[in-house]
């Protein structure tokens, strides 16, 4: 989570440029340069899928890892990079830029096939999917206040975990990377619910990544 | 207007994909309504990649690699379409979770009547915990005043219905703790359908109908 291990860990993009520095150098280019590379995979282009999953298979493979309960989560952690990787190849032509980054979407996928994996592997029935539960939701983006937001989300994000406490930092990454409701994420730290809640509640705030439902600038 | 969302802690959860399903697809028929809390959400996704952007492991995956190019061939190219089809015999725009759960037209479920303004059809959601349900609410109705023995959780999806504590729209996302007790009425002019969540059945707080209290149990389905 410091500085330091995002810089041991950052991987040259395609552009050949570590990711910090692009967007730190160029402010005005905020897409994720991995979006070119979805388009490309898009024609049946094999080297570019390997460029993508040589990036993407260990951060996959480290979320898979990090799910509590499962037997062996090695294993896991490789069934789901696989997982991902193949749904990213099948849907690449579904990939709009316009609704969100290759690295959001990526992420959503990887949520979605973590949830029907565990269901499948714990015997649940199969009724609700993720992809019931998380739908493509309806562009919003000709709200231009939105847009200006996300956009200036994605290019401060990372500078800004950089920069939590280590206590906001660990419970964020039990929820979103472990996968633990803000209740389990207490019990695991022997926390009171409360203290959970504010201290996600602040990182939230602090990244402006929570803005209060109806706020107008 | 909506006025009554899901607060920040369940949308992260939602965002991260920590809901239980009955849950998720509560909030999911919330964001069906609610632009801002759509907003809200593709933000908190967006973080939840710069997370997994962080989150990396050493090993080699070159092995896995060669594996997974070797599975290419073997999966068709045009993914299904994965969420259920729309819905158009209801006479609503039917969230896309909940689709899933609906029959093409209210008839097709089995409704119990509840007193005269109140009748219910019971979902089947895969959930072990969680009983979901329609409630409908007939225009002008009085359900009567009960407690909870858990979480109640309503999303209004047609209508408007009002109680002790404020009044609700189409939209509105509202959470009823234990100990909140409330006697929901309808709007005069229209029929009120809500989504609802419980955890642990419903307590009448009336003297007349506590006798029912043992009786009434939910069914997570």
């Amino acid at each position: 989570m410091s500085a330091l291990r995002k810089r041991l860990t950052a991987t040259p993009t395609p552009q050949g440029h570590a990711k910090g520095q692009l967007l730190d150098s160029c402010p005005l280019e905020q897409q994720d340069p991995w979006n070119q590379t979805l388009a490309t995979i898009a024609t049946g282009d094999r080297a570019a899928f390997a460029d993508l999953f040589r990036h993407f298979a260990p951060r996959l493979r480290a979320f898979g890892a990090a799910t509590p309960m499962v037997d062996s989560p090695s294993a896991f952690g490789d069934e789901l990079a696989q997982d991902v990787m193949i749904s990213v190849w099948q849907k690449a032509s579904m990939f709009d830029p316009g609704k969100a980054s290759a690295t959001t979407w990526i992420f959503s996928i990887a949520r979605n096939r973590r949830i029907d994996l565990l269901r499948k592997r714990n015997r649940r029935p199969e009724v609700l999917m993720a992809d019931d539960m998380f739908p493509d939701m309806p562009d919003d983006s000709a709200d231009p206040f939105t847009l200006t937001q996300e956009e200036r989300l994605g290019s401060h994000l990372q500078d800004m975990l950089d920069t939590l406490p280590a206590e906001q930092a660990e419970v964020l990454n039990h929820v979103y990377v472990e996968g633990k409701t803000h209740s389990e994420v207490a019990e695991e730290l022997g926390l009171p619910l409360g203290t959970v809640k504010s201290r996600i509640r602040l990182a939230l705030q602090k990244m402006k990544v929570d803005i209060e439902a109806g706020w107008q600038p | 207007m909506i006025r009554h969302h899901p607060d920040i802690a369940w949308l992260t959860d939602y965002a991260a994909g920590t809901l239980p399903e009955a849950h998720a697809v509560a909030v999911q028929a919330h964001l069906h309504f609610c632009r801002d809390c759509r907003a809200q959400v593709r933000r908190l996704e967006k973080l939840g990649s710069q997370l997994l952007e962080q989150s990396v492991d050493g090993g080699n995956t070159e092995a896995l690699l060669e594996q997974t190019l070797a599975c290419l061939d073997k999966v068709p190219a045009a993914p299904q379409q994965a969420t259920a089809p729309a819905k158009t015999g209801w006479d609503f725009k039917v969230p896309t979770g909940l689709s899933r759960l609906l029959p093409d037209a209210p008839e097709q479920l089995s409704w119990k009547a509840l007193g005269r303004s109140l009748k219910i059809s019971r979902l089947v959601a895969g959930s072990d915990k969680h009983e979901v349900a329609l409630h409908h609410i007939r225009a002008g109705g009085k359900v009567a005043r009960h407690d909870h023995g858990g979480n109640e959780l309503t999303v209004v999806l047609k209508g408007s219905f009002s109680d002790q504590l404020g009044q609700y729209e189409a939209g509105d996302f509202i959470i009823r703790d234990k100990g909140e007790a409330h006697s929901p009425n309808a709007a005069e002019h229209e029929d009120c359908l809500c989504l609802t969540v419980v955890d642990a059945p419903v307590r009448f707080t009336h003297p007349l109908l506590r006798i029912f209290n043992p009786m009434l149990k939910i069914h997570p389905a």
